[in-house]
Formats: structure tokens, C-alpha cells, sequence
């Protein structure tokens, strides 16, 4: 059982990072290798770096980090379950942990299709295992991408075997890959496509990733506050053991602000720890 | 008031044929986000002594989630002599569940 696992490389997952393993706690950090950070150009304004694009100084981190002998893995998350600590396994591995460090950030990955967020809880789901309940033998579809539409295909399919994949204008294996137009509930869930032809399913589930604010909201049981997570002054979240800072927690979305979360939540916890 | 556990025994009494204001709250033990909001539903339970509030374990009871058309847990239903009058889905603030049973 590691003591903390951070999920993120940006700057507040690697400053807490920092923190955790510079009092001896065990620390890995995961990411997918999509931050934010990376798409911003240069950045002038953040103390004691000068010029430097958004991609350098997200490496600077990442190498910061393994010069302290932080192992920084990138890997996939898949599922996230809490039982006497967290478990989190990715494509590669599953962690145990008795801390989790929220740190992934504000990428929106579900797409903007009319209709689909509207109806979340309504016949559109973000969480296969919490709602496959409620479509046993029935018609369903999972819209989504990667390692993970695969994850909540298989679980789909313990409860029905007209398990149907979209993955709207990308190519995945086994999916129907048109591009979505829009969303309706109306007597069942239709999915019309950009050709006008139209699919309709007892359930829609979207599978974009555990660290989307909603997913893990679905999930986990996280409390959000309009389109973020919410945290107390220790950047802990309602669940006791897990933390969330930087983008995720909204604000300033600034490295400054990240960095400082991310210690803040490494000092809560070495404190919890009783680790100096 | 204390949240009543429904049963196959009690749901036409409590819900079925019952009068009055009931909240309802569709749950199961394999659900984390129920489990952080049951605190949430008690202390508003007791602060809403005029209000019925019952909790159905989906599990025990599927025949019931069907009629009330549960589609995701938890589902928090409020009913008023008889009749559905809101509903709400998922994770929430105290604040926001209030809001299903303030006029």
C-alpha cells in the first residue's frame, strides 16, 4: 500500500509530489500525458523560470520529480474503488493507496453533442458499473474512446449482450465510428448521426475517463460545486483521504495557483501522517 | 423524523396509499455517491419533521424502482398526496437537495 498516489503530472500533482516523497511517504504519480499546461504557448508570468513554453516546463516538472526518484508513469486510468484505502487501476497496473492527489486537471473530454449532458441520470450515464442495474438484457451503447470505452464495454456485457460502441468520427475497435449530431430521450435514447440516420438504445453510457469532474462525481461520490470539485482549506475533498487541487478545484487556473495547492493537500496529508 | 427503510412489507402503507409529503430515496449498498448523501438526507429528515422520508435499497426492491422509472442512483423523489412533484439525480449540496422539498 503506497501513501499516496497522484493522479496528474501538471504542476499541482508534481508539487505535491514533492512534498509527499521529500518526508518519506511513497509516492507515484500517473498521467495520460494530456495537460493543459502543454497547450499553452510561453508562459511569462510564473516566478523564478522566465520565458518557457507550457510543453518545457510540464518535462521540468516531470523530471524534477524523477531526480527525487518519483516514479512518474504514464499510464491509463480505468477504474478508481475505495476499500480500506483507494485502488486505482490503469491499463497497465492497479495501485493501492491510502491518499489520492486529484491533480488532472480541467480537459473536458466529453464532447459538446446537444442533448447529452442534459440528460445525464435520464438514460445517458457516466458510470457503467453504478447504473449497468438498470439495463439488464436491454439495448444499450457506450460513446467514447480509448482503453476505456473497451473497460465499460466489458462490464456492460455481464448485464446484456446488445452492448453497441460509438466513438463519434474516431476510429476504434469494433464501434461505429459516424459522427453524433445530436442526443434525444423520448421513448428510449436516439442517437442521430451526421447522416441523418439515426440509432436508438435503452441507455447511452459515455466512457471519456474516470478524471472527468462528473465522472468521478458518479463514481466516487465526489462533491462538485457547479464545475468543480470542491475542497476544504486542505484541499481535501467530502471524501476523507482523497484530495483535489489546481484546475480541478476552478479559481485562478494558474501554475501559480496549482503549485500552491499541490503543497497545501501534501502538507495536509503529511500532516494527517504524522510524517514531517 | 428518522428515515423509514422500505420493505415488500411496508411500501403500500408508507408510499402507495400514504397521504402527505414523502421524499424518497432510491439507494444501494454498492453505490458510493449514496453513501455520502444518506448523512446529507438524515440531517434533512430531521430538520423536515412535516415530511415523510422513506429510502428504497433498489436491490430489494426493483419492482418499485421501475414504477418510479429509476434510471441512476441515487434518485431522490419528492411526491406530494400521491403525486410526483420533483425529482432529483446524483451527487448534490445539502443546499441544492433542500430545494426538492422547499415550495
Amino acid at each position: 500500500m503506497n501513501d499516496v498516489l497522484i493522479l496528474g503530472a501538471g504542476p499541482a500533482g508534481i508539487s505535491a509530489a514533492l512534498y509527499t516523497k521529500r518526508a518519506n511517504m511513497s509516492t507515484i504519480v500517473l498521467h495520460n500525458n494530456q495537460s493543459n499546461l502543454q497547450k499553452a504557448y510561453q508562459i511569462d508570468n510564473y516566478y523564478g523560470v522566465g520565458k518557457i513554453s507550457g510543453k518545457d516546463l510540464y518535462q521540468k516538472g516531470i523530471e524534477q520529480a524523477k531526480a527525487l526518484s518519483i516514479p512518474v508513469f504514464e499510464e491509463e486510468v480505468l477504474q478508481i474503488t475505495e476499500e480500506e484505502g483507494f485502488t486505482v487501476t490503469t491499463t497497465k497496473n492497479v495501485y493501492h493507496a491510502k491518499n489520492l492527489v486529484l491533480a488532472t486537471g480541467k480537459y473536458r473530454k466529453l464532447p459538446s453533442i446537444p442533448g447529452l449532458k442534459e440528460n445525464i441520470g435520464q438514460g445517458i450515464s457516466l458510470c457503467a458499473i453504478c447504473d449497468a442495474f438498470f439495463y439488464k438484457n436491454k439495448k444499450v451503447a457506450i460513446l467514447g474512446e480509448g482503453e476505456f470505452l473497451h473497460h465499460e464495454a466489458i462490464i456492460l456485457q455481464k448485464v446484456t449482450s446488445d452492448v453497441t460502441l460509438l466513438s463519434n468520427g474516431k476510429e476504434e475497435k469494433d464501434s461505429i465510428s459516424k459522427k453524433i449530431e445530436n442526443v434525444e430521450v423520448s421513448s428510449g435514447v436516439v442517437v442521430t448521426f451526421e447522416d441523418h440516420t439515426k440509432m436508438t438504445f435503452d441507455g447511452l453510457f459515455l466512457a471519456y475517463g474516470v478524471s472527468d469532474i462528473d465522472t468521478l462525481s458518479s463514481t466516487l461520490g465526489i462533491m462538485k460545486e457547479k464545475n468543480f470539485i470542491k475542497v476544504d482549506e486542505n484541499n481535501q475533498t467530502n471524501i476523507p483521504g482523497i484530495y483535489a487541487c489546481g484546475d480541478l478545484t476552478g479559481g485562478t487556473l494558474q501554475v501559480a495557483k496549482a503549485v500552491y495547492e499541490g503543497m497545501n493537500a501534501a502538507l495536509a496529508i503529511i500532516k494527517k501522517e504524522g510524517k514531517k | 423524523m428518522k428515515v423509514i427503510e422500505i420493505t415488500k412489507e411496508n411500501y403500500q402503507k408508507e408510499i402507495e396509499n400514504a397521504e402527505g409529503k414523502i421524499f424518497i430515496d432510491f439507494y444501494a449498498d454498492w453505490c458510493m455517491p449514496c453513501k455520502r448523501m444518506s448523512p446529507i438526507v438524515d440531517q434533512i429528515a430531521e430538520e423536515n419533521p412535516d415530511v415523510k422520508f422513506v429510502k428504497v435499497n433498489i436491490d430489494e426492491n426493483e419492482d418499485l424502482a421501475r414504477t418510479y422509472g429509476i434510471m441512476s442512483i441515487p434518485t431522490f423523489v419528492y411526491m406530494e398526496d400521491g403525486a410526483v412533484v420533483s425529482k432529483k439525480i446524483g451527487m448534490m449540496p445539502k443546499e441544492e437537495l433542500m430545494n426538492l422539498i422547499k415550495k
